[in-house]
């Protein structure tokens, strides 16, 4: 009789939870039936290449030294016909910076770089790391970049990687303004005494002696063949350089400043592949005919102090420009600008002294209802993407940061839609089932988490995502971003770099969260291979689910590895095996069921509707 | 039997039936029948009335400013703001706590922007900068600062309200919020931390109990259904015993002793009971990142309310115990150091709550180093380690040890290569890591002896006892200490509680480092000790000003054994410590300095009071005692390995 009553006590209760709530914490287990549409797993393979602090760079011969940490930029310089690598699978040389300033007497002091050559195994497309012997001596997988002849280096953040020959130039980015700031107390650059150039392309810097931190902040070219620095671009200007793309007519050089205000500069050289010649310019939009203003690279005094020539000139503002590159297609040149939350104190300055407001800083500043970019009011939180047309001259908005909410992207799409502060910046050119497609390569690097930037429904998420766009998209906005990937917490992802044959993309993942188990505790550089294969970047995208009825209830795909996409927003319960709720996710059009171990779940909406869903 | 069956059977598919069966009307009735309709709804009213408020006040300031309205009209207009601010605090911040930091009630001292390639200061604003001019005499530049801040304070609401207006939150955000509330409430409020001018911090308790009673009363409804309307009942009586003692006490009356123990655990408990009653999902099922504290504890003084895996890389499995266990021979053992005579235990010794007892640490070779060894109990809470919070993982803190031609003077090559020739350790670290390919990696061993060193956190001194129920009273000096310290002598507005340390609520998961003045020797002339602290860090973004002299704040849990204190080890005794801080600290003493981030005032602590709050500090001393291992493996290829002895 006991039982009985036990029984008619469940009922009831069991009638008050369904009465309560559409997700009691309990299921009972019954056949679970659902219609599921299987597709083949996704193409994509994932590898881990390079691992800071874990993985050994030769500094000498027979001397190696675990690899410094915060990878940022990467470079790709594909084998030409010239190189004789024994491997015949061998695909070309990776470069990857280190943004950092760091004492270490075997690495050298400062920041730098490591490379290393990458070969493809036909067979499966998987990479892997060639040994090779340096023409110093030094033998093995991962070299550090020699920086001795150059004076050093320091916070190597972006770079330039050449579409036309793959040749590298990497960016010392954290401007200085004193010595004390890269001795750092002795744990930076040690050798703080004053730096005499010497023996180099530029006769004007030539025998000019200058104190050690203003020999860091420029353009640096390397060779990764052999893991040395080839030289200092003393005529392209000392700036806080973030970016920067040679184009298609290999004399033409774009880069961009990542500073309040940033400017965006143009290099012109002479003759094609020859950068020690030619004619630096700063943009200036509203400058009658030509909107490039010419800085005079034979003074080095002007090169040394660029940014105060580029404001008595009254260039362009931009809040902190990040990477540039180029469309080879059309030419057409894009850059990040990442954004700053409330820029008004950090340039006012210049404006006062000349220095003019990009226009769509103005205009954002108007629908905002600040009196203009110098402001207090005036925000920036999101950045975009800039396009620049060398035939109009015009830097115009390309694609927009967000969410704001108020347009874009609907409600139910965030967070799978939105972007904020694009920092690296890529083109992937590929080959996929006979049609040459062009995607853009974007990669966040948050500047905080306010303001939608992180989902909300997540209170610990500090996420930086990487996203793809079809280039044939027209006026794009984030709603036509595909989400590619994500580092693991607390990491920047950056150096989104494909490899020549377009069939991986190369991240890096900078400065992760120390609680991330090895070796996402650390920075590292991976690999995503197969955009070639046809279908693979529509795996990624939501699907369509046409005149689905809006009382129907669809998931796609099933079975799945990571996202799961329904036919309208809702929210969702997951339940596993037993009947135990596992997951509730609130007022969704897709979930991300990263992190579930693998095995058959029940989904269930809130309108009760139930299907079988297959984790892989 | 049989029947018992077949009505088991029946209920189950009735129960199966009645969920999966219906379908509730509307896609959207959820949001909007449910109590959580009416939160959204209140919370919106709620922030349009702040940002109001935030206007009107500023209006008053600006005729004050102009001489045109007296003092108490503004002092009226600003309780008048306080109130309306503490009605929508816990879910601004729960929803945006880098816009509510930077921008509503952030610290007032000046930090640095984040996430950009220079040093940019930004200078304080927000309430508890507004609060600290009102606390003020409000002279002539008083006036304008105040009038300038209000004024940021409205445009900045103004944004936070544009952007929170679209959102919705749900009834698990809701109740984590309520739970944020509790935890600030008892950690900043009361202890005058949010009010650091007028102290009015007790005056926000009755505010913000008022406002969670009239939040949950909108779950009656739903109670009812599911016959748990008597949680609410006792939530009420809880909020009501709260009200009281706020509208009775004042800040130097208020016993946050009995207020913790009554009020704030209770009402902790009770928020999680409601909310699991209700069934509604809990962060678990809904993020893959843990948070700082675990949502599933009881009160803010059990045992696991701090989640000391958020911390660390190494991950929550069954592993843990075997490396822990690893981590405590190693801890002991000299053979991590070159000449295989120091250990970590050599300054972390066990039976001083892992300090040294010396003023300064002693090298190697015997020479004094720069600091003072700190206790590693409770060491693992926290997001920056050494004085200068220099490292920012308990995992890398160890490294230093072992480079350091003054301390190990090894290398991780060195340290495995020896480490390989034992037997016994090869074994430990193969079953303590048994996913990996080498025997044993470097940071294996980083990893291991974080690993004690997390485990070194026990919650068991009388007063974690008293608040966890296993001791009915406390002495009355601890309670009169408790209430000092974390009242009328500032201490939990740095030393935050539970672990009176700089890991600051409500989120826990930043350390904080403070600016004293310490001194460099206790006698005067008094000359401020030349360590540079954070500004020297080696961190490059974290070169600025106002972090010169600046230090990790410690737990003072243990501090009866840990002597001696600060930095530099400069005072020897408790009593040498209170003094310094109830004289204003470095600069209450005449030294110099800019940017000390100790108010300069006496604390004006009479004897008794001190004495009361030496003898609470002396109740924090843990009642578990961490035993060294009996013996060292002693298998090692070389022979002279194993003659080295234990450290302890």
């Amino acid at each position: 009789m006991k039982r009985i009553l036990l029984s008619i006590t469940f009922l009831i209760s069991a009638l008050f939870v369904r009465a309560q709530n559409e997700f009691p914490s309990q299921l009972v287990e019954v056949d679970w039936e659902a219609t599921e549409v299987v597709i083949p797993p996704s193409p994509f393979q994932f590898q881990v290449l390079f691992i800071g602090g874990e993985d050994m760079v030769q500094t000498g011969v027979n001397e190696e030294v675990p690899a410094k940490q915060w990878h940022d930029f990467i470079g790709f310089t594909p084998l030409s016909a010239e190189d004789c690598v024994l491997d015949e699978n061998a695909i070309g040389w990776v470069s990857v910076n280190h943004e950092m300033i760091l004492s270490d007497d075997k690495i050298g002091d400062g920041g730098g770089m490591t490379t290393f050559l990458l070969g493809r195994q036909p067979s499966n497309d998987e990479l892997y790391i060639i040994s090779q012997e340096l023409s110093d001596g030094r033998s093995g997988d991962f070299f550090n970049v020699d920086f001795s002849a150059v004076g050093e280096t320091g916070m190597n953040c972006g770079g330039i990687n050449s579409n036309v020959d793959g040749r590298i130039w990497t960016a010392e980015e954290w401007f200085r303004s004193d010595n004390e700031s890269i001795f750092n107390g002795g744990n930076g650059v040690r050798d703080t005494t004053d730096y005499t150039i010497k023996y180099t392309e530029f006769e004007m810097a030539n025998f000019q002696t200058i104190p050690k931190y203003k020999n860091f902040n420029w353009m640096v070219e390397i060779d990764p063949r052999t893991a040395k620095a080839v030289r200092k671009q003393y005529n392209w200007g000392r700036q806080p350089f973030e970016g920067g793309t040679v184009a298609e007519d290999n004399k033409t050089v774009y880069m961009g400043a990542d500073a309040t205000p940033g400017f965006f500069t143009k290099f012109v050289a002479d003759v094609e592949g020859d950068f020690t010649e030619g004619t630096t310019y700063v943009y200036k939009h509203d400058a009658a005919g030509d909107p490039w203003v010419e800085i005079d690279n034979s003074d080095f005094s002007k090169m040394l102090e660029f940014k105060a020539e580029a404001v008595a000139v009254n260039a362009t503002m931009f809040n902190r420009l990040e990477w540039v590159t180029t469309n080879k297609n059309n030419g057409k040149i894009y850059m990040t600008e990442t954004g700053r939350d409330n820029p008004s104190d950090s340039w006012e300055d210049e404006a006062a002294e000349g220095g003019v407001y990009a226009p769509h800083h103005i205009q954002r500043a108007m629908d905002q209802g600040a009196t203009g970019p110098d402001d207090e009011n005036y925000w920036d939180y999101y950045g975009r993407v800039l396009e620049y047309d060398p035939a109009t001259g015009e830097v115009t908005i390309y694609l927009e940061g967000g969410p704001y909410f108020e347009e874009s992207p609907a409600l139910g799409d965030y967070p799978s839609k939105h972007l904020s502060n694009p920092d690296g910046l890529n083109m992937l050119y590929v080959n996929v089932a006979g049609e040459d497609k062009t995607y853009m390569l974007i990669n966040e690097d948050l500047n905080g988490t306010s303001y939608g930037r992180t989902p909300l429904e997540y209170p610990d998420d500090r996420m930086c995502e990487m996203y793809i766009l079809d280039m044939e998209t027209e006026n794009p906005t984030v709603d036509d971003i595909i989400r590619l990937t994500q580092t693991p917490r607390g990491a920047e992802i950056t150096g989104a770099c494909a490899t020549k044959d377009g069939k991986s993309v190369l991240v890096n993942s900078q400065h992760p969260d120390g609680a991330n188990p090895f070796p996402y505790n650390n920075s590292l550089t991976f690999a995503i291979t197969g955009f070639d294969d046809s279908g693979a970047i529509e795996t990624l995208s939501a699907p369509d689910f046409q005149d689905a009825p809006a009382d129907s209830f669809m998931i796609y795909p099933n079975p799945t590895e990571r996202i799961v996409y329904f036919n309208k927003v809702t929210d969702i319960a997951l339940y596993d095996t037993s009947g135990k709720r596992v997951k509730v996710y609130r007022n969704v059009k897709s979930i991300d069921i990263t992190g579930l171990t693998t095995g058959v779940y029940l989904l269930k909406n809130k309108e009760g509707d139930a299907k079988k869903l297959i984790v892989k | 039997m049989k029947t018992d069956n077949i009505l088991i059977f029946g209920s189950l598919l009735f129960t199966f039936l009645a969920i999966f069966g219906s379908r509730p009307s509307s896609q959207s009735s959820y949001y909007t029948n449910k109590a959580i309709g009416d939160i959204n709804r209140k919370f919106q009213q709620d922030l349009a009335l702040f940002t109001e408020s935030t206007a009107h006040f500023y209006e008053i300031v600006e005729e004050f400013r102009q001489g045109k309205s007296g003092k108490k009209r503004m002092t009226s207009a600003y309780n008048n703001l306080r109130r309306s601010f503490k009605q929508i605090e816990f879910i601004v911040e729960y929803l945006d706590s880098e816009a509510f930091n930077k921008t509503l009630n952030g610290a007032p001292l000046p930090k640095l922007e984040q996430k950009v390639a220079d040093l940019t200061i930004l200078e304080p604003k927000g309430l508890q900068v507004i609060d600290e001019l009102m606390g003020g005499d409000l002279e002539e530049k008083d006036r304008g600062d105040l009038s300038e801040i209000a004024s940021k304070l409205m445009q900045d609401t103004r944004k936070i309200e544009r952007y929170l207006a679209l959102r919705t939150i749900t009834d698990r955000q809701f109740f984590e919020a309520a739970r944020l509330a509790v935890i600030r409430m008892a950690t900043l409020g009361v202890t005058g931390f949010d009010t650091p001018g007028t102290k009015q911090g007790i005056l926000d308790v009755y505010t913000v109990l008022s406002t969670q009673q009239v939040y949950f009363e909108l779950y009656e409804p739903e109670l009812k259904q599911v016959g748990k309307t008597e949680c609410l009942q006792r939530f009420k009586q809880v909020v009501q015993i709260g009200m009281k003692r706020a509208k009775d006490e004042d800040f130097d009356t208020f016993n946050r002793l009995k207020f913790t123990k009554e009020v704030v655990n209770p009402l902790y408990a009770l928020i999680k009971e409601i909310h699991l009653g209700l069934d509604y999902e809990t962060i678990d099922e809904v993020s893959r990142f843990p948070l700082a504290f675990n949502y599933m504890s009881d009160h803010i003084f059990e045992k696991d309310f701090l989640n000391k895996f958020y911390f660390v890389s190494i991950p929550e499995d069954e592993h843990f115990d075997s490396i822990e266990a690893l981590g405590k021979l190693l801890f002991y053992d000299p053979v991590l150091s070159k000449n295989n005579d120091m250990a970590c235990a050599t300054c972390h010794s066990p039976d001083k709550a892992f300090t040294d007892g010396l003023v300064t640490s002693k090298s190697n070779s015997g020479k004094d180093l720069k600091r003072n060894a700190q206790t590693l109990n409770y060491a693992g809470y926290s997001s920056a380690f050494f004085h200068d919070l220099g490292t920012k993982r308990l995992e890398d803190q160890f490294e230093h040890v072992v480079l350091s031609k003054d301390e190990f003077n090894s290398s991780y090559a060195e340290i495995l290569k020896k480490l390989m020739g034992s037997k016994t350790y090869t074994t430990l670290f193969k079953n303590a890591f048994p996913n990996q390919v080498e025997t044993i990696a470097s940071n294996n061993v980083d990893y291991a002896l974080a690993a004690y060193v997390m485990k070194l956190s026990s919650f068991d001194n009388p007063v974690d006892l008293y608040f966890q129920g296993l001791k009915t009273s406390l002495p009355i000096e601890v309670e009169r200490g408790y209430n000092l310290f974390t009242g009328k002598a500032n201490c939990a507005t740095c030393h935050f509680t539970p672990l009176y340390s700089g890991l600051v609520p409500p989120l826990f998961t930043e350390t904080e480092a403070e600016v004293l003045g310490v001194p460099n020797f206790k006698t005067e002339p008094w000359v401020l000790d030349d360590d540079l602290g954070r500004l020297g860090n080696g961190v490059t973004q974290e070169v600025a000003y106002f972090y010169e002299a600046a230090f990790k704040t410690p737990t003072i849990r243990n501090i009866d054994i840990t002597a001696p204190y600060m930095h530099n080890g400069v005072f020897e005794s408790l009593e040498e410590v209170m003094d310094f801080y109830n004289k204003g600290g470095g600069v209450g003493l005449g030294i110099k300095l800019d940017h000390q981030t100790l108010s300069s005032d006496p604390l004006n602590l009479t004897e008794t009071e001190v004495a009361d709050i030496i003898t609470f500090m002396k109740h924090l001393t843990d009642k578990t005692i961490f035993e060294a291992p009996s013996s060292l493996p002693k298998d090692f290829e070389q022979p002279f390995l194993n003659t080295r002895n234990l450290v302890k």
